[in-house]
């Protein structure tokens, strides 16, 4: 009953919402309308909940990340001016696991179902009624039930049964059950990926809720890729994966979240596809490898997309343009992404790392990956390897930023390209698993590697921790080495705010695992180096003409995996943070 | 004046009481009373008339509001979220409206200025204005915004340009009427809400 104290007290934003529940949710309202933002505010005070509001989706963001507790469900609007509401929907999902609710003047069909593939739980028509409102707290309470779901099957189980049963009496007990159950997972959660910053150690988790780490992503990957994109299922992708606290529902969650961000890259890649350098766009899956991988992580829509973006011209970097590239990357990425989260992690971990080892072959790639390397695999990936499997997330970032030093290393490589190269050519297995000519990654690569300058950089620091792992990753066997075009310049307009505040929590996350030192695998250098490519993609706005790399061993590796990996990445930046 | 009318009364009801007053005096008072009191029913009478004039006034406004399109239900619901915490929340938010729609109007002009025309941008702007004008029930503003939307769709120029002036006039009808109701609403007095339209 300690813990249960112990998450009542904890911080002060916890209100004795179990008492009087649903009274006293927490929401947080988006809306750049005044006056609708208003209205709401009124509404949702008359049915007593705590509300607070905020006009900008970048504003709301940050308060969810300040205090990651502090809300129980948000509502928010469609169209915002400074980032698309399903993108914020996206990044709360992914980051917060929050439930949200879309609302809009605007009710076609197809607005809300992408509303629903997003992951909204809700889709409000303006204007609102406040019957509409008061029912809100029915998702907050289905989540918990989910969760507390999940909970029994880790540890922490006889705390689940020990609440539950002595709430059965009462439906309000059991709901109070279940919000134990849920804040104390929190609140572990919480403490866990502190410490697992500090300690950089992967510990058996106490978590109820999955998090998606590099490890778990990247098998993740690899099952879906082994799969095949077109036939993967959560079941054989848990099969495959073999992980045994993993429920095949988390794995359907994180393959919907794979598939979104892959369907997210492919359109802004073909946004940008513009680009006529991109030659890895032009050719849809042609890349088996690539292919395979997007396949499996995306829908079918999705991976045609980051087939394109993937598919380089066999076996040859092309200089691509920043902007294509980052589309490109982004939608691997964001299509690895989604995919990871919902298939077993293992395989998209895997199939990340694949990628990356391909990539990391070229020294300037290593300098721009390691930036969003390193960013990545505090999303979720953690270069330490598939070996991680049974840690739990927390411990995800902890990898991530143990890997992000190894990064973070390379970064400081910018200037020692080769060593960063050899850093990332470690994973000489993994390229040859599962790289398929996914030529594609490549190209993405060198757009991202200009966006990896500034984010490394800023993670310079920590890096320094590992520079001996990193050299023994390089193994450069295959080392395909990563094309980075100088112009990581890619702006991908959505992502700039994202980027910076996903930069600094990883810069912190990076300094806080700073000890994290533990020899990087092979793969997890590629994965790392992926991730950092595809943070570099994400932090689109920075324009940093990279050296480029390139590298054509790399191209005729697995550009596909790369990119993956990369994709991944940042999605998993996202997910990791959760 | 009453006390002594109705000191005067008793005295005249109950002629055992030491009353000094003369029966003439007695019919006087009787008569002042009568007076006192019919003045008094009457004056109490018209002021009530008044209020419930007043009221009744504010209430037909409210009708033709609603009769006639410019306010739809959302309007009701914004009554009903006023209560003592916020006892003015409805012309607050009308307010609110105000300020925002008054410079999604001067963005609409601008972009209608420009030549050629980015729908992309029209349809944007007047998606906002949509949004914000069903947060107060604006009825006819609405159907005003799709229309000039669906005119964006098909990238008619002219289309666009004529709903805008149609929209803004339903607007400047609906303000002004708005106005005056609030208006009344004022001098009517606070039992105004409990006559709403049903």
């Amino acid at each position: 009953m300690t813990l249960l104290s112990n998450s009542m007290d904890n911080g002060c934003f916890s209100s004795p919402r179990h008492e009087a529940f649903p009274a006293g949710l927490r929401v947080l309202v988006v809306d750049d309308d005044p006056t609708w933002l208003r209205i709401l505010e009124k509404m949702l005070k008359k049915c007593l909940y705590e509300v607070t509001t905020c006009c900008l989706a970048t504003e709301a963001l940050k308060k969810l990340r300040e205090r990651k507790d502090a809300y129980d469900i948000v509502i928010s609007d469609v169209n915002m001016p400074d980032m698309d509401g399903f993108k914020l929907l996206e990044q709360v999902g992914l980051e917060m696991d929050l439930p949200v609710i879309m609302m809009s003047v605007d009710g076609e069909t197809s607005r809300v179902m992408k509303g629903v593939q997003h992951g909204a739980c809700d889709y409000l028509l303006k204007p609102i009624r406040m019957k509409e409102l008061r029912n809100i707290w029915q998702h907050v309470f289905r989540k918990r039930m989910h969760e507390a779901r999940d909970f029994e099957s880790h540890e922490g189980f006889e705390a689940l049964h020990l609440l539950m049963n002595g709430s059965e009496q009462s439906d309000d007990g059991n709901i109070f059950a279940v919000e134990e159950i849920t804040s104390i997972k929190k609140r572990k959660d919480a403490d866990s990926k502190h410490d697992d910053k500090e300690f950089g150690d992967h510990s058996p988790t106490k978590k109820a809720r999955v998090v998606w780490s590099v490890d778990l992503h990247q098998k993740f990957v690899k099952a879906v890729n082994q799969i095949g994109f077109d036939k993967v299922g959560p079941k054989k992708i848990l099969d495959l994966m073999s992980v045994p606290w993993l429920t095949r529902e988390n794995v359907a969650s994180h393959l919907q979240k794979y598939r979104l961000y892959l369907s997210r890259l492919q359109k802004e890649n073909d946004q940008k596809s513009s680009s006529s350098g991109i030659k890895h766009s032009d050719s849809p899956s042609k890349d088996p490898g690539s292919f395979s991988f997007l396949n499996t992580a995306s829908n079918k829509q999705q991976s045609d997309v980051v087939i394109d973006s993937f598919s380089p011209s066999d076996g040859s970097l092309l200089q691509m343009d920043a902007p294509s590239h980052e589309g490109d990357l982004k939608r691997i990425l964001s299509e690895p992404t989604t995919e990871k989260r919902r298939a077993s992690p293992k395989s998209s971990q895997m199939s990340l790392n694949q990628p990356f080892s391909s990539v990391e072959s070229s020294e300037a790639s290593h300098a721009i990956f390691d930036c969003t390397i390193q960013t990545q695999y505090s999303w979720g990936e953690f270069p330490k390897g598939p070996l991680k499997e049974e840690q739990k997330t927390t411990v995800q970032l902890e990898d991530s930023f143990s890997q992000l030093p190894l990064h973070g290393t390379r970064h400081h490589i910018q200037v020692d390209q080769s060593q960063s190269i050899a850093s990332i050519n470690s994973n000489p297995s993994i390229t040859e698993e599962e790289v398929a000519p996914s030529l594609d990654t490549k190209p993405l690569y060198a757009g991202y590697k200009s966006d990896y300058v500034s984010p490394v950089s800023s993670m310079g620091t920590a890096v320094d921790t590992f520079p001996n792992q990193s050299k023994s990753l390089i193994l450069n066997d295959q080392s395909p080495e990563p094309i980075f075009t100088s112009n990581l310049g890619l702006k991908t307009d959505g992502f700039d705010v994202d980027c910076i505040s996903d930069l600094d929590f990883y810069q912190r996350s990076l300094l806080l695992c700073g000890d994290a030192a533990s020899a990087p695998l092979e793969e997890d250098l590629n994965f790392f180096l992926l991730q950092t490519e595809w943070y570099n993609m994400n932090f689109g706005q920075q324009n940093i003409d990279i050296s480029e790399c390139y590298d054509p061993r790399l191209v005729a590796e697995a550009p596909g995996y790369f990119y993956d990996s990369a994709d991944y990445s940042s999605v998993d930046q996202s997910l990791f943070i959760a | 004046m009453c006390v002594c009318v109705s000191v005067e009364l008793r005295c005249y009801i109950n002629p055992s009481t030491p009353c000094h007053t003369t029966p003439h005096c007695t019919i006087s008072f009787a008569i002042l009373t009568t007076i006192q009191t019919s003045f008094l029913f009457f004056l109490s009478h018209f002021l009530i008339m008044d209020k419930i004039h007043s009221h009744r006034q504010v209430a037909v406004i409210k009708h033709s509001l609603f009769d006639q399109g410019y306010l739809d239900e959302q309007f009701i619901q914004l009554e009903e979220l006023q209560d003592d915490a916020n006892p003015n929340f409805v012309e607050e938010i009308v307010t609110l409206y105000y300020r925002d729609s008054s410079r999604l109007i001067s963005n609409l002009d601008h972009t209608l200025e420009r030549n050629p025309l980015d729908f992309n941008k029209l349809d944007t702007i007047m998606h906002q204005f949509k949004g914000s004008s069903s947060s107060i029930g604006a009825k006819k503003v609405k159907a005003e915004c799709t229309l000039f939307r669906e005119y964006c769709r098909t990238r008619n120029g002219e289309g666009c340009r004529k709903s805008f002036q149609q929209m803004k006039k339903e607007y400047a009808i609906l303000r002004k009427k708005l106005e005056t109701y609030f208006q009344m609403a004022r001098q009517a007095g606070p039992k105004e809400t409990a006559l709403r339209p049903k």
